[in-house]
């Protein structure tokens, strides 16, 4: 009987980790009813079985390496928890630092709104604990110092685990095998369930690198076209130039990038010749592009780069 | 004259159709035997949890002295639960089902619904009711039992 109440609780945890939404609160009675009408009488019946708590939970990271520099200060690695679970639940949160070198100043952050970052009102985590309601989602920051004496290519490789401590007669859940019961521990009813992942690691790792610059600007005259179809540079020549905007996101997104290029004063710039990434772009400050030009400035805006990139701007200047 | 009155208080009884109800609750244990061969056992149950298979087992007696006719057993699908496709049983009934909350029953094939304009066949987790209906009547002392499996959510 035990095997056979295991094997199916088995299959109920795969099917909860299979669909997105948590399932049906613990402690929800669910009552069937069947109603029988005949020639002369009606009469009913009814069937309670109340739903137990199942304790699951996932931890995941986007974010599972970051490049960092020998002697730099509050790195982070960003998780997300979920209690995928039916019932609120306690879990305790950990980690283990190993690799070529050990991260210094170890704290780990609630990101209340899970935004990877650690805003200014997120304050490092109260005890080793949290608690999360039935389906409830908050991201875990891990916040680290770079030791100075790090070297190229060294690794410092984190490894989260969140673990419920729901206990029962000495029986723990984060560490007992899908399917125990365990008596009397349940949220809104009477037990408590362990689901098939009542305890979750995950692994996230600085890797110390040289410094990369974000963002890397070349510029260059792709072509020039004389009066005579010719390429000399004379008064009346259209100069072509490229800029290169190469944007490296290893350490951090970019935010808020702006481009801009000043015409030399003995050049007129063509107008309607602005392109991005061969998009022609208006020379107007419009809302048909996020660029434009005016007398003699060209403004690209580039905005916010979450992940590397590399952006072409051409623009066309006559000779004077 | 003892026996005379008494036989008199029982003869309202004595002339009708007396149908009694019972609904009991089962956990579906689905198992594969080394074969490859999947059966169900049906285990008691108070307490399930997401995503569990539960068997409703709806048993009726005609504790009556005549026959019931126009046996009808509704059962509206529990909340918190899906029906399970095709699971619904009875022998001797003529088995409909509603995906309206019960305003109206048709057979399975013929189940309709409408989605954001566009009709469709109903699936399972449209099911609201279940409906067994006895064309035959139900004789005095006979009984017998319908069944359905929902999945919890």
């Amino acid at each position: 009987m035990k095997n056979l109440f295991k094997t199916a609780l088995i299959t109920a945890g795969l099917l909860v980790g299979n669909t997105a939404f948590a399932g049906t609160a613990a402690g929800v009675d669910i009552t069937n009813t069947a109603v029988a009408t005949y020639d002369g009488g009606t009469v009913s019946a009814s069937a309670v079985v109340q739903v137990q708590e199942v304790i699951d939970v996932a931890l995941s990271t986007s974010s599972p390496q970051r490049s960092v520099t020998a002697g730099d200060t509050n790195q982070t690695l960003p998780f997300t928890v979920q209690n995928t679970g039916n019932g609120t639940e306690t879990f305790k949160v950990s980690y283990v630092n190993s690799g070529d070198i050990s991260s210094e100043n170890i704290s780990i952050f609630v990101d209340l709104n899970n935004n990877g970052v650690i805003d200014t009102n997120e304050v490092s985590i109260s005890g080793d604990t949290i608690t999360l309601d039935r389906d409830e989602t908050v991201g875990l920051i891990i916040k680290a110092d770079i030791p100075a004496s790090a070297s190229a290519d060294d690794l410092s490789i984190f490894a989260l685990t969140v673990s419920s401590i729901t206990e029962a007669s000495g029986v723990v859940a984060g560490t007992a095998a899908p399917g125990t019961l365990l008596a009397g521990q349940g949220t809104g009813t009477a037990d408590a369930v362990v689901g098939e992942n009542a305890s979750q690691t995950r692994n996230a790792q600085f890797r110390i690198g040289v410094r990369v610059d974000p963002v890397t600007i070349t510029k260059t005259v792709a072509s020039s076209l004389d009066p005579f179809g010719g390429s000399t540079n004379i008064p009346g020549t259209q100069v072509t130039y490229n800029i290169r905007v190469v944007v490296d996101t290893s350490s951090g997104p970019v935010n808020n990038l702006i481009i801009t290029d000043e015409i030399p004063a003995d050049m007129t710039y063509t107008p309607n010749s602005l392109s991005l990434n061969n998009s022609g772009q208006t020379d107007a400050d419009d809302a048909a592009d996020n660029s434009k030009v005016s007398a003699n400035l060209v403004t690209v805006e580039l905005g916010n780069i979450v992940s590397s990139s590399t952006f072409t701007i051409q623009l066309t200047a006559e000779i004077k | 004259m003892r026996l005379f009155f008494l036989t008199l208080l029982m003869l309202p009884m004595l002339a009708s159709a007396q149908v009694t109800l019972t609904t009991e609750a089962y956990k579906i244990i689905v198992q594969t035997n080394d074969d490859g061969i999947v059966s169900e056992e049906w285990v008691t149950v108070e307490e399930v949890v997401p995503g569990d298979k539960v068997g409703y087992r709806i048993s009726y007696e005609n504790t009556g002295t005549q026959d019931a006719t126009g046996v009808v057993i509704n059962n509206p699908v529990p909340d918190n639960t899906v029906y399970v496709a095709n699971s619904a049983a009875g022998t001797g009934s003529q088995i409909t089902y509603s995906v309206d909350a019960g305003n109206n029953f048709a057979r399975s094939a013929e189940l309709i619904v409408e989605k954001n304009g566009l009709k469709s066949k109903a699936r399972a987790d449209d099911i609201t009711h279940i409906r067994w209906t006895l064309p035959e009547a139900v004789a005095p002392q006979a009984s017998g039992s319908v069944e359905f499996q929902v999945r919890v959510k």
